[in-house]
């Protein structure tokens, strides 16, 4: 339970898979955690509905969210994380497919950590997935735990 | 016309009182029995009085002159005259034409009354001639204007008289002159005629006594003054009414010093009194016989007239005093129709308040409909205070009689005059709640049209409306009318103004509208359209890598197929984004340095592909206001296409510059590339239209159609010229200052 897990946010399936696939191919070897909505994660995350009785549930060292999310959107759930004690410092990678400006602005002035855009070619997807996986699994020191 | 009514006027009364003078005359038994001797001394003694007559005779029934105030008059005999013989015959008083006198030598009038003894013989006659010369006199009192005459003919249209100058004209025959013409055909009147001496004037006529006996006056004002600038008609009144008041007065003098007998005390406390304005003061000595008798008699009679006169003055002092009033009150409503800066509204109520004060009535002012109809609501009305309640409970709509009453006015133009409680005719309405003694409604028109109506209703038995208030209201109305039709032509451009206004605001929702709609699809398209393309992506080249020993060659090609597919249609969707955004995101206009970004762009493109040799060549200062980032995206594609298309040409060349068109300087971009052919120049510049294989030249198609956007953006045109093989040059131009 000490090992440094991931929470994805991911409400596409083909994604969540090509997002775990990437990790392999790179030898992440770290738990990954799926949520697949805004609602869901908030849960995770804070500990209530759902996963208000749940043992293994663990705050994350870096959560990869997706923006367009079925029930709460991204950009809320962010929203929502930077405006809670527990959660004010945990970091945050805006993975998604968009490039839209206004969603990059929005991301980081709601406290996004990083704005990551999913690229159509696998290989770059590929890619990137490594890069995010190194730097925020290896490299990265997480804030302090509250 | 007034001053010949007066001149007429004087002339009859002074024939009265010659006619009261020689009877009296005739009275003294010094005439009636006396020789030469103590019948000159009576003349003498009333030489002094009257003024106006030169010569004052006693002749002898036959005609021989006994005695006379002028003194030459040798032996002049007067039984030729007509009047003279008339007398005698009659044995009454008898008034002659005009003549020329025998002894004067002047346009004169004769009097003659014989003298009769107790039994009842004729002893005398008492000869006055008059001279007419005193007639004119009063004319310089009356502050013509400059330029006018005044002019008094015989029946033959001989000028008997006239002032100014009367040198050339006394005495001369003119019956053929226009002006004496129309004099002569013996009516009062006014006319407008060239005068006996050629200058254009006003004339006013009459005939002078009973029966045009004594002949005929008549006075002109030169046109040029009469028609002077600001109002005519008012010029022309008061210029009247001027003349009869200075008339009036200078009678009064004139009068006051008549018939003053000295040693006669009550003759001349009287006349005092008169001078001193008791125009009421009379001799008392109506009883007395004699000559006192006669001439106290001969006083009265004078101060009656006078006092008449007086009476006249005043009257005409009054009507000035209304015309003053009436002009202050027609100057007050185009002062405040002035300040209420052509508001409809406004303009209704100042005429409203006004008229309603002015006349102490209650005004109503209705207006035609848009659609010509009748005034069906009125659109003001408003009464003096005290009954603006009663105004309030006014039906808004017309009943059916007073919508006869404004049919009739509004068709004809004409105004309509009710001056009593009339129930035929009066509205119930005006006449249950406002009390209707007397109504006057008159059209208010504008140019031949009529835009409405103006109602007075007054509730006082006492004072109807006259013909001169109808005047009145109708010059009132004639400046509203036009007033309201000024501020109805303002307001239908206020409207048409909100109305487009409205419009713009409508457009512009409707376009926020479409624009919001457009930035949800764009969203909606980065996002979800991507998502399935790198799912196609990712698994086919899975499958390639894990699974590529149970694919085999032709499997691995079209698994490979399916994968640059997706790409492009990644690349696709982004281009199509990007087109998107051009044409929402707003613009920042600043001065843009074209050869400066070309330069920046030739080295980045020089960077993607180091090893290629073109020439590029671009102009200096190409400068042009606009959008920075937008200009930059077009200058790339521009730029780019020639690196790409001149990518198989030997010596590639790239230009950028200005050249002349059309007597217009226009941005170009040539190169010597792969060009195109004319006949699909229209395709060029549509989304994804590509005029090469992709094979030849990769690309999406969307470079062009962004360019054409970003140069639409900043309102100005491209076009392009190419040979295939040979080149492309694409030509591209901004509106002048202040065209955009």
């Amino acid at each position: 339970m000490n090992e440094r897990q991931v929470l994805l946010v991911e409400d596409n399936p083909d994604d969540e898979e090509l997002t775990l696939v990437a990790l392999q191919e790179n030898h992440i070897g770290n738990p990954v955690k799926v949520v697949r909505d805004g609602a869901e994660a908030m849960e995770y995350l804070f500990g209530t509905g759902r996963y208000a009785d749940a043992k293994d549930r663990v705050m994350p060292v870096v959560v990869l969210l997706d923006l367009k999310l079925p029930k709460v959107h991204g950009l809320e759930v962010l929203r929502r994380l930077r405006n809670n004690d527990t959660t004010k410092y945990l970091p945050v990678v805006v993975l998604t497919s968009s490039k839209e400006e206004e969603d990059r602005i929005q991301s980081y002035a709601l406290g996004a950590n990083s704005y990551v855009r999913k690229p159509v070619d696998f290989v770059q997807f590929v890619e990137a997935v490594k890069q995010l996986g190194l730097y925020w699994l290896v490299w990265n020191e997480p804030p302090p735990r509250p | 016309m007034r001053l010949a009514n007066l001149v007429s006027v004087q002339t009859e009364q002074v024939i009265q009182m010659t006619r009261q003078l020689v009877m009296t005359v005739a009275q003294f038994p010094e005439v009636v029995d006396g020789g030469t001797q103590s019948c000159a001394r009576i003349l003498e003694g009333l030489k002094n009085i009257h003024q106006f007559n030169r010569a004052l005779l006693v002749a002898r029934p036959d005609g021989e002159v006994i005695c006379a105030s002028v003194s030459n008059h040798g032996s002049v005999n007067l039984a030729d005259r007509e009047y003279f013989q008339r007398a005698v015959k009659t044995r009454d008083f008898a008034i002659s034409d005009f003549v020329i006198g025998r002894l004067t030598g002047k346009p004169s009038m004769g009097f003659a009354y014989p003298s009769v003894d107790r039994t009842g013989q004729i002893r005398k006659v008492v000869v006055a001639t008059l001279d007419l010369s005193w007639l004119v006199k009063s004319a310089p009192a009356a502050r013509l204007p400059e330029g006018s005459v005044v002019n008094i003919i015989d029946r033959g249209g001989t000028v008997l008289a006239r002032w100014p100058n009367p040198e050339p004209w006394v005495g001369r025959t003119l019956p053929d002159a226009q002006i004496i013409k129309i004099v002569l055909s013996g009516r009062d009147g006014v006319a407008e005629e060239i005068g006996i001496e050629g200058i254009p004037r006003i004339y006013g006529f009459k005939p002078l006594g009973p029966d045009q006996q004594a002949g005929f006056v008549y006075v002109g004002i030169p046109q040029k003054i009469a028609y002077g600038p600001a109002n005519q008609i008012l010029t022309r009144n008061l210029v009247g009414l001027g003349a009869v008041t200075v008339l009036g007065l200078s009678l009064a003098g004139f009068f006051g010093n008549l018939f003053i007998m000295r040693g006669v005390t009550a003759l001349v406390g009287a006349a005092k009194q008169v001078a001193s304005a008791n125009l009421s003061a009379r001799t008392g000595l109506k009883n007395r016989t004699g000559e006192i008798g006669q001439l106290a008699a001969a006083f009265d009679e004078m101060a009656t007239a006078l006092q008449e006169r007086e009476v006249e003055r005043k009257q005409a002092e009054e009507e000035i005093h209304r015309n003053a009033a009436r002009a202050q009150l027609l100057a007050d409503i185009s002062r405040e129709f002035g300040a209420a800066g052509l508001d409809r509204a406004s303009v209704l109520s100042t005429v409203a308040r006004r008229v309603s004060a002015w006349f102490d009535d209650t005004c109503f002012l209705r207006l035609v409909g848009e659609d010509g109809q009748l005034p069906e609501s009125s659109a003001c009305y408003y009464s003096y205070p005290p009954r603006l309640h009663l105004a309030h409970e006014m039906p808004p709509a017309p009943e059916d009689r007073e919508h006869v009453l404004l049919s009739q006015v509004v068709q004809s133009g004409d105004p309509i005059l009710i001056p009593a409680r009339d129930p035929e005719w009066i509205p119930q309405v005006y006449l249950d709640t406002l009390h209707c003694q007397s109504l006057l409604m008159v059209a208010m028109r504008a140019d031949e049209q009529i835009v409405g109506t103006l109602t007075l209703v007054r509730d006082r038995p006492d004072r109807p409306h006259t013909y001169e208030d109808a005047s009145l209201l109708q010059d009132v109305a004639d400046r509203t009318a036009i007033s309201v039709a000024k501020a109805s032509l303002v307001e239908t451009i206020q409207r048409l103004n909100a109305e487009l206004e409205e419009k713009v605001k409508e457009r512009t929702s409707q376009l926020t509208a479409a624009n919001k709609e457009l930035e949800a699809f764009a969203y909606s398209v980065s996002h979800d359209l991507r998502a399935p393309l790198r799912a196609i992506d990712g698994f086919s080249r899975m499958v390639l890598e894990k699974y590529s020993s149970t694919v085999d060659a032709k499997g691995r090609d079209y698994l490979q197929r399916t994968r640059s597919s997706a790409q492009r249609m990644g690349q696709l969707i982004d281009d199509l984004l990007n087109l998107s955004r051009l044409t929402r995101s707003p613009m920042l206009w600043k001065e843009i340095d074209l050869s400066a970004l070309a330069r920046e762009i030739e080295a980045e493109l020089r960077e993607t592909q180091p090893d290629r040799a073109v020439a590029f060549l671009v102009a200096d200062n190409l400068l042009v206001r606009g959008d920075e980032h937008l200009l930059r995206t077009a200058l790339e594609n521009l730029l780019g296409n020639a690196w790409k298309f001149t990518g198989n040409t030997n010596q590639a060349c790239v230009e950028f510059g200005v050249s002349m068109h059309e007597g217009e300087p226009v941005f170009f971009v040539s190169d010597n590339g792969a060009g195109f052919d004319m006949e699909y120049a229209d395709q060029l510049f549509g989304a994804f239209q590509r005029l090469h294989s992709m094979t030849e030249f990769p690309g999406t198609g969307i470079g062009l159609a962004i360019v054409q956007r970003v140069i639409h953006r900043h309102g100005g045109s491209i076009w392009a010229e190419g040979v295939v093989d040979q080149g492309a040059t694409f030509y591209f131009k901004f509106p002048k200052r202040g065209e955009f």
